[in-house]
């Protein structure tokens, strides 16, 4: 145990996730000792920033500056078209393909069947509320490539279909620079699956 | 620290980290293993989908003081019909949960394991029938030495068939010493007998009323439940799974 200050930031940062007790002594001490004055007030106004300035959109659920994300509330993007997303940083992944002009939906999560997360817990009922009230014609499932995510998109997909929505699901296989003699079953199994034409 | 090779069943798996993972096996020898499988979320991850849950596979271990660390993996059987396909999913989904909650670590388990590779194995072929849960949630019951005890009553011993189940009591029960115990038809009483020793196959293709599988695969859940003293998870997503099927208390 530290004296005042320095024991409230461990405690603090031990709240944090995949942060320890041994973590956060680190990182206060590095704070503490190697962190200038101008970083460290940079670093709090950042965290008094993000509570005060951002807001979750009411429309896809990312992160909004204003009453909109800058997607939903920028008008070049076509509204017709919706990828969904399990969080916020699958959308900055997205993003930077450069790949897609549509709009998000950010699920929160994934279902897990094994793990008793349901669809109730995720933002289900608004993606379908939104598909009936804003004319999209196309839903693009971006969720993780594994077991959740693929109950996911199969979960929506069931919901979705009957409504007459084209739903795609983005392809998922091999990595680019990885070694095919590597690749087990399951990944080779659906890059195969999802193999498209090529042009020489 | 000593390295071994084991067979397993991926039972599921929790981040741990950054890029780790912890994964939770069942295997033959060992009984349930907790193991970290280092860097597998990362996309050029050599473990790939190989720890997925569900998946068959072949490991080498190294055996650590809480955690084990995966250091090599090879499928035996993806199981990918199973894994892709929501119907199959949930139920397996739930065999596994039971499966992960009754069996204990570092206790040698071949039955249990034998068991869910045989319904997986099934699943694999056969989209799940109406009694594919209940007939495996009996099986389990038989394997962890808790049996449901159908033939006379439990209480004096009446031959049968009766109607009634007492799920603390273990087994069926007689108008007489069973008031409170739960009602059930007198079919269901039968399918539950048949159940209790059906290879999964066999459960799987019993073509029964809708109403008594309900029931049958409600009872079984409670007695797992009741044994493992809490609810399972597992929800389910599907309509052919009489998850919440409801019992006449009387
Ligand atoms: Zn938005
Ligand atoms: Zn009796």
């Amino acid at each position: 145990m530290f004296e005042g200050p320095v024991q409230d930031l461990v405690d603090e940062l031990s709240k944090l996730p995949s942060i320890g007790g041994k973590t956060a002594q680190r990182i206060a001490f590095h704070l503490l000792l190697r962190t200038s004055r101008t970083d460290a007030d940079r670093l709090a106004a950042a965290i008094v920033a993000i509570k005060e300035q951002v807001a979750i959109c009411p429309r896809c659920f990312n992160f909004a500056a204003g009453d909109l994300c800058r997607f939903c509330s920028d008008s070049r993007r076509d509204e017709t078209v919706v990828c969904v997303v399990e969080s916020p940083p699958d959308i900055i992944a997205v993003e930077r393909t450069g790949e897609f002009r549509g709009l998000y939906h950010v699920l929160g999560g994934a279902i897990s069947p094994i793990q008793g997360i349901g669809p109730d817990e995720l933002r289900v009922r608004e993606l379908l509320d939104r598909i009936k009230a804003d004319g999209i014609v196309e839903v693009i499932i971006a969720t993780n490539p594994n077991i959740e995510g693929e109950a996911t998109a199969m979960y929506i997909a069931r919901l979705i279909e009957p409504l007459g929505i084209r739903v795609t699901r983005i392809a998922s296989g091999l990595p680019v620079g990885g070694d095919l003699e590597y690749a087990d079953e399951v990944t080779l199994g659906r890059a195969l699956e999802g193999r498209r034409e090529i042009h020489g | 620290m000593a390295i071994y090779k084991e067979r397993a069943i991926v039972l599921s798996g929790f981040r741990l980290g950054e890029a780790d993972r912890v994964v939770v096996l069942l295997t033959p020898g060992h009984g349930k293993v907790r193991a970290v499988a280092k860097g597998i979320r990362k996309t050029k991850s050599r473990f790939g989908a190989r720890l997925e849950p569900l998946v068959h596979v072949d490991l080498l271990l190294h055996s650590g003081k809480n955690l084990g660390t995966v250091t090599g993996a090879e499928i035996v059987e993806p199981f990918r019909e199973v894994r892709e396909d929501l119907d199959r999913l949930t139920i397996a989904s739930s065999m596994a949960e039971a499966a992960d909650r009754l069996a204990q670590e570092h206790e040698p388990s071949p039955m249990l394991y034998k068991l869910l590779l045989a319904a997986l194995r099934e699943l694999e072929l056969r989209p799940p029938g109406r009694v594919m849960l209940a007939g495996y949630l009996m099986r389990l019951l038989e394997v962890a030495g808790f049996a449901m005890a159908l033939g006379p009553c439990i209480g004096c011993g009446a031959d049968g068939p009766h109607t009634r189940i007492g799920i603390a009591d273990g087994g069926s029960l007689c108008r007489v010493c069973g008031g409170q115990a739960c009602l059930v038809e007198p079919g269901t009483m039968a399918l539950l007998e048949v159940l209790s020793s059906a290879k999964m196959a066999r459960a799987n293709e019993l073509a029964v009323p809708q109403a008594n599988a309900a029931e049958a695969t409600g009872v079984a859940l409670r007695f797992v439940e009741y044994h493992l003293d809490r609810r399972l998870k597992s929800v389910n997503l599907s309509s052919v799974m009489p998850r919440e099927a409801s019992l006449v208390q009387t």
